[in-house]
């Protein structure tokens, strides 16, 4: 039986995916890595993956980043399930230390994008369901904006306040300690 | 009026007006565009004061949903820029006294002003009609938990309200209260922050009756020292206790127990005080005691009859244990106390105390399955052990951090003494580089000593020394259920809280070479390479 499944999952792991951008590019991924996105997982339990998978919402340019991203966590996540030893303590772990030091690199300098990037990003990862890029690309923005004042954040974001005077004035008193 | 309305009304106009000049020039509000989703899940991941402050960026903004889960009062958050680069050339040794003298009084300025504004913040955020807040249907906070981080302050009404308000109206589960050592010491004498005693006395209706069940104080004291007054009745349904940084008294421990009659977990950190703590509770729940960092000569524990895992992180102590039943987990972890003083400090098991720090245990462990022990610091070791089956159903053994001159004879005595014992796992450090000095020597065991339970042996840091061989010889002689022996150059042991443990073994870097393993199984094997007819799978890495 496990044997069986774990020829299944190699079986799987080497087949390709072709994911198609709106502008109408492909991408040839494995399923290991393509299933890093729940979206994509659930339509090739679907099976209607054939001929490939079109994402409207995504552009060829932020694909090819979130492929990018995809590709090395895939890597991470198989180098964590395959590290079982023969010590039959789940306490026995044997870490490579330096792999993880360097995926936290490589997702320090993913983030290095200008802001119109890192939006495509998170809505990328919302449509496809990538959990782990939407928390990265979330706390992103949340870390831009820590400790910031409105009229900073507004500046920063274009926002435009169409709060009347009234309003401002209300939402001011009742937060006061926001805005020492 | 109607003048009012219309020049709002233009206001808001030219507004869109700029707003639509801005996207023509390409700056468009893409994080408005967001979906409400998106927009709260980076609201959860601010802190409360921006969390807060974006309500006054826009309609959309004011109308999402904050649900804040934690409420931050940090004073840390208010304190600008300027006085942390104030704080920095402080530590700057090469100043003289009079620009000390200068900058303390400026730091004490920013540090009053920024407490008085933290409370009034605290007051105008208390007197607001909770809408701010998101509140549900009934007009409640659904906070979970506060967090109040202050300096010492003669002002501490709002605070108190603060906390009262959110005990006994929000109900909150979860209470943290930092009170920050002040830069410069008033000169108005010692002002506390003092616990709210009082605060929780009054209950209201809609209050669940004892929602409280974690409470943290880090440099602020549960109980008024010395006052024979109830404790506060918040205290009742405390499940989680943290006190860090107590006053030095020695009774305090006692009283707090006896407080929270419901408390299972209590954790005493850095609480410098040198003397002796006794704690005897036979009525108490508590499973989980933790003491890290604090700088007791003694602890002395009397019955504590539902604890189950049992912590000491710091300096060398003489632990006298009196009767612990259903103890599983022990985790002794010593390290040098550089405050000690000269002495040199042992950590002893079963020692004669006249000379080390000692444990001493009179009981013995009928339940303990988990040891952990870890030195990190010279001269510290397991003196002379007298050992008659005190670990009758030891499982597993951890020793972390052992110097490189370690001598494995006690280790023996160990498995002498633990018949049951499944795994060893042992970690010489590397980079140890202090001699030890010995206590007694211990004799090794007699050689027709057999184990029979010992499955899997793990050492990390193995070198290869002769004892380490010697080692390795008596166990794959003396066990007779030993299955795997892995023997790796480096790696470590990585204490996750005191109860998780992980033997990380780096793969990557200084393995043996071929040759070396040849002669190490060789060695191990007695001459022989022969491995066959052994059951043992022995891994060098």
């Amino acid at each position: 039986m496990a044997s069986a499944g774990s020829g299944d999952e190699k079986a799987a792991a080497a087949a390709m995916i072709t994911l198609i951008s709106s502008d109408n590019e492909k991408f040839e991924v494995t399923e290991a890595t393509a299933t890093l996105s729940q979206t994509i997982r659930h339509m090739i339990e679907d099976g209607c993956t054939d001929g490939g998978v079109p994402l409207p919402n995504v552009t060829s340019k932020i694909l090819a980043r979130v492929i990018e991203y995809c590709k090395k966590h895939a890597t991470a996540a198989a180098g964590e399930e395959g590290s079982s030893s023969s010590f039959s303590d789940a306490a026995f772990l044997e870490v490579d230390r330096a792999f993880l030091e360097e995926l936290e690199e490589f997702d320090d300098a993913f983030l290095e994008v200008d802001r119109a990037t890192l939006f495509d990003l998170i809505l990328a990862a919302n449509y496809l369901d990538i959990k782990g890029l939407l928390n990265l690309t979330c706390q992103k923005v949340a870390d831009s904006v820590k400790g910031k004042t409105p009229e900073q954040i507004r500046e920063m974001y274009n926002i435009v306040n169409d709060l009347t005077p009234e309003e401002e004035a209300e939402i001011r008193r009742e937060t006061q300690w926001a805005f020492e | 009026m109607a003048d009012a309305a219309l020049s709002a009304y233009d206001e808001w106009i030219a507004r869109r007006e700029a707003h639509i000049r801005l996207c023509a020039a390409g700056g468009e509000d893409r994080l408005g565009e967001l979906p409400e989703d998106i927009l709260r899940l980076i609201l959860q991941r601010l802190d409360t004061r921006t969390a807060l402050a974006t309500a006054a960026l826009s309609k959309r903004w004011a109308r999402l949903p904050r649900e804040l889960p934690v409420l931050e009062f940090k004073v840390g958050d208010v304190l600008p820029e300027r006085y942390r680069r104030h704080r920095r050339r402080r530590a700057d040794a090469q100043l003289d006294s009079r620009k000390i003298r200068k900058l303390d009084e400026l730091i004490g300025r920013y540090e009053r002003q920024a407490m008085r504004s933290l409370a009034s913040s605290v007051s105008s955020f208390l007197g607001a009609p909770d809408t701010c807040g998101r509140d549900d249907d009934d007009g409640r906070r659904r906070a979970q938990s506060v967090i109040l981080e202050l300096f010492p302050t003669h002002n501490s009404g709002p605070f108190n309200r603060l906390i009262a308000k959110a005990i006994s109206d929000w109900g909150i589960q979860d209470l943290e209260i930092l009170v920050l050592k002040p830069t410069t010491p008033s000169n108005g004498g010692i002002i506390t922050y003092r616990f709210p005693h009082h605060c929780f006395e009054e209950s209201t209706k809609s209050s669940p009756a004892g929602s409280l069940k974690r409470l943290s104080l880090i440099n602020c004291a549960p109980l008024t020292v010395g006052s024979s007054s109830p404790p506060p009745r918040a205290f009742s349904s405390l499940a989680v206790l943290v006190l860090q940084a107590m006053p030095k008294s020695s009774r305090l421990y006692q009283r707090v127990i006896r407080a929270c009659p419901m408390l299972e977990v209590l954790h005493l950190k850095s609480c410098l005080f040198r003397g002796k703590v006794s704690i005897d509770a036979p009525e108490s729940r508590i499973t989980e005691l933790v003491m890290d960092a604090c700088t007791f000569k003694l602890v002395k524990l009397g019955t504590l009859p539902k604890l189950q895992r049992l912590a000491w992180s710091g300096a060398p102590v003489v632990l006298i244990i009196d009767s612990l039943p259903l103890l599983t987990h022990l985790h002794l972890s010593f390290y040098d106390d550089p405050n000690a003083g000269p002495d040199p400090q042992y950590a002893a098991f079963f020692g004669a105390r006249d000379e080390y720090s000692a444990l001493n245990f009179s009981s013995r462990f009928s339940s303990l399955e988990n040891l952990v022990v870890r030195f990190t610091g010279p001269e510290m070791w397991f003196v002379a052990p007298e050992l008659r089956v005190p670990f009758g159903n030891l499982r597993r053994l951890i020793l972390a951090d052992m110097p490189r001159s370690w001598d494995i004879s006690w280790t023996c005595r160990l498995l002498e003494a633990a018949p049951f014992l499944d795994t060893l796992h042992a970690h010489v450090a590397d980079d140890n580089s202090w001699e030890t000095a010995f206590g007694p020597a211990i004799p090794e065991p007699p050689s027709c000593f057999k184990h029979h339970a010992l499955r899997e042996v793990v050492i990390l840091g193995f070198q290869g020394t002769a004892t380490q061989l010697h080692f390795v010889r008596f166990l794959k002689d003396a066990c007779k259920a030993l299955k795997n022996v892995a023997l790796f150059k480096r790696g470590h042991i990585q204490c996750e809280g005191f109860w998780n443990w992980k033997v990380v073994a780096s793969t990557v870097e200084c393995q043996w070479s071929d040759e070396e393993r040849d002669v190490l199984l060789r060695e191990i094997n007695g001459g022989t390479n022969n491995i066959a007819s052994s059951t043992t799978q022995i891994v060098l890495r």
